[in-house]
């Protein structure tokens, strides 16, 4: 009898906007939460010893209404279902724009899983991932293989786990030093770009490709680079195990959903190296854990390129042309507009429309596709530039500075939202793009002194017009001496 | 000859007291341990206080050590950083300048004044 109460399905003994309440034995190992019989999200139990599991941070905009909850163990029956109120109309439901059920994903943000899919997304998901890895050997040379969730799903399933949400394929480059990795990984979105993927760069070693069906998002393909040094396989984001380059080339293969993919050489010693020695045991709560030397490596040599992108995603759809871009076309500069963070484009038509021609940039490809649309039959390009990525900024102020003409720039709230090394990029790019004049509006609620600083070291001068605060080229002096 | 006073006194202390010697061996016995036990509190008091600064010594250069560690740490994460901008630039160099110079730039002005090709 003792034994029957160990194996039990966690018990729902309440719930409210905070938390759930559960009665669970042992209070350890991962549970599921279920809606509707759906899984939400996934815990470990460990991490909330009272037994109260709070909801994620990503569904609080979602819960009001009723709603059936359960928990369940991963390898276990659901225990019983609970109907709860949880206050305000409706029923509780997590979709997307399309209607489609939504889960927390293992970042703790809302995405697809496949278990909640049509099985037909699996197939377009193997189908890209065989295109992306035909276009990296026959280009490059390389041998990618699936990693990452993927190749846990083959091992242990021979399909891809439901609570993921992508293909992840890795390659091992033939260079130790990271600085050619880095310059490889540059060349690998180049080459996947060329062949007609949407590349979404996170970093040198880091590339997502994302995939629409019938007109809405479907799944996306992560490329990882990956070497051997120090006698380690170091994989980005989080792997740096022990390992020659013959324990993971040349590839061997496993199956997912009756199709051979290319895998690493030896298959066991990826998975220790990516999810430790516990990784036969299913836990879709599992968390990386990156080991601090392994992190301090990778994150150093590859930083992210996206640091706060949600935050700026949500603040990109403004359809109203804003105050700011009203009084730069009230100056009647005579010269063309550079909107940075363009977002929806409301902005960049009207600058377009009243100064003759405006450049609209941003990265959020919602928000370009809305800004495309907004300037259609006027002069005016977007383009898509992440300005924490030095190379895309450079670029795009050789391609605005070679013109012959200087520019007014609406630097908008851009500067808030980046970190220290995109700040430096944007004074960068306007450093290059006021050389033959013009100015920059620029909107910071903060860090006034350590822009003025910032300024100075890309030849402008931070000043005072009215409200507004502008940058422009600092004056050459020339010395009588 | 004996003090008579002493020898009563003897008798009386052996009838009395029949342990009064072996009493006064103990005693004896008994503060030569003292003393002994008062000699081991001095050394261990001397070897406590060596210990005492000698874990000051060490707790001092872990202290210092431990700021080098610190900023050896800095120092390679600052190598680390160096090798993504090195990464960044070189790729910079052969995707953006030189095709700008196969474009609009005359190979000739880019040689180092005074010099002539060999």
């Amino acid at each position: 009898m003792g034994d029957e109460t160990c194996v039990t399905a966690p018990e729902i003994v309440g719930v409210d906007r905070d938390a759930i309440a559960a009665r669970v034995r042992p209070l350890g190992g991962p549970v599921d939460v279920l809606l509707d019989g759906r899984r939400l999200f996934s815990v470990r139990l460990e991490d909330h010893p009272a037994g109260r599991i709070p909801w994620p941070d990503a569904l609080r905009p979602h819960l009001h209404g009723t709603a059936t909850i359960a928990l369940r163990r991963p390898d276990g029956p659901p225990g019983a279902a609970v109907d709860v109120d949880l206050g305000g109309s409706g029923r509780f439901a997590v979709t997307d724009a399309s209607g489609r059920d939504l889960v927390v994903n293992k970042w703790g943000r809302l995405g697809r899983a496949l278990g909640d899919s049509d099985p037909r997304v699996t197939e377009r998901l193997l189908d890209h991932a065989e295109a992306v890895t035909a276009v990296l050997e026959r280009e490059l040379g390389l041998e990618p293989f699936v990693t990452g969730g993927t190749l846990l799903g083959a091992v242990r399933e021979r399909r891809l786990l439901g609570h993921d949400d992508d293909v992840d394929l890795g390659y091992v480059s033939g260079h130790e030093d990271p600085v050619e990795v880095a310059r490889e990984g540059f060349e690998v979105g180049r080459v996947l770009r060329r062949a007609g993927f949407d590349v979404l760069r996170h970093s040198a070693g880091h590339l997502q490709m994302h995939f629409e069906h019938e007109g809405v998002s479907d799944h996306y393909v992560d490329v990882f680079a990956g070497f051997v040094r120090e006698g380690h396989w170091h994989q980005l984001f989080c792997i740096r195990h022990p390992a020659r380059r013959a324990d993971l080339l040349p590839r061997s293969s496993v199956t997912i959903a009756g199709r051979p993919m290319p895998a690493p050489a030896d298959v066991e010693l990826a998975l220790e190296a990516n999810y430790g020695p516990g990784w036969r045991v299913p836990d879709p709560a599992f968390r990386f854990e990156t080991p601090r030397a392994t992190r301090r490596r990778l994150d150093l040599w590859f930083p992210g390129m996206h640091v706060d992108r949600e935050d700026w995603a949500s603040r990109t759809d403004r359809r109203e042309v804003s105050a700011r871009a009203r009084r730069l076309v009230d100056a009647d500069p005579g010269l063309p507009a550079l909107d940075l963070g363009c977002g929806a484009g409301a902005d960049t038509a009207f600058l377009a429309d009243h100064l003759g021609r405006a450049v609209g940039v941003d990265w959020n490809a919602p928000a370009l596709e809305s800004a495309r649309a907004a300037v259609q039959g006027r002069d005016a390009d977007i383009h898509s530039v992440n300005l924490r990525d030095l190379r895309a900024v450079v670029r795009l102020g050789a391609q605005l500075a070679a013109e012959d003409h200087g520019w007014v720039v609406l630097v908008g709230r851009v500067l808030d939202h980046l970190d220290e090394a995109g700040r430096e990029n944007v004074l960068r790019l306007l450093g290059m793009v006021l050389r033959r004049g013009g100015h920059a509006q620029v909107d910071v609620t903060d860090d006034r002194e350590d822009l003025e600083r910032m300024a100075v070291r890309h030849g402008l001068v931070l000043g005072r017009n009215g409200g507004d605060l502008e940058l422009r080229r600092a004056p050459v002096v020339v010395s009588a001496a | 000859m004996r003090n008579p006073v002493r020898v009563v006194g003897a008798a009386a202390r052996r009838v009395l007291v029949p342990e009064w010697t072996a009493i006064l061996r103990d005693v004896a016995e008994l503060r030569s341990d003292r003393d002994n036990l008062l000699t081991d509190v001095g050394v261990l008091r001397s070897e406590l206080a060596d210990a005492r600064r000698r874990y000051d010594v060490e707790a001092a250069e872990t202290a210092v050590l431990r700021a080098r560690v610190e900023a050896l740490e800095a120092d390679i994460d600052e190598n680390r950083r160096l090798s993504a901008r090195v990464a960044e630039v070189t790729d910079l160099v052969t995707e953006v300048v030189l095709p700008l110079h196969d474009r609009e730039i005359d190979a000739t002005r880019l040689r180092p004044r005074g010099t002539e090709p060999e």
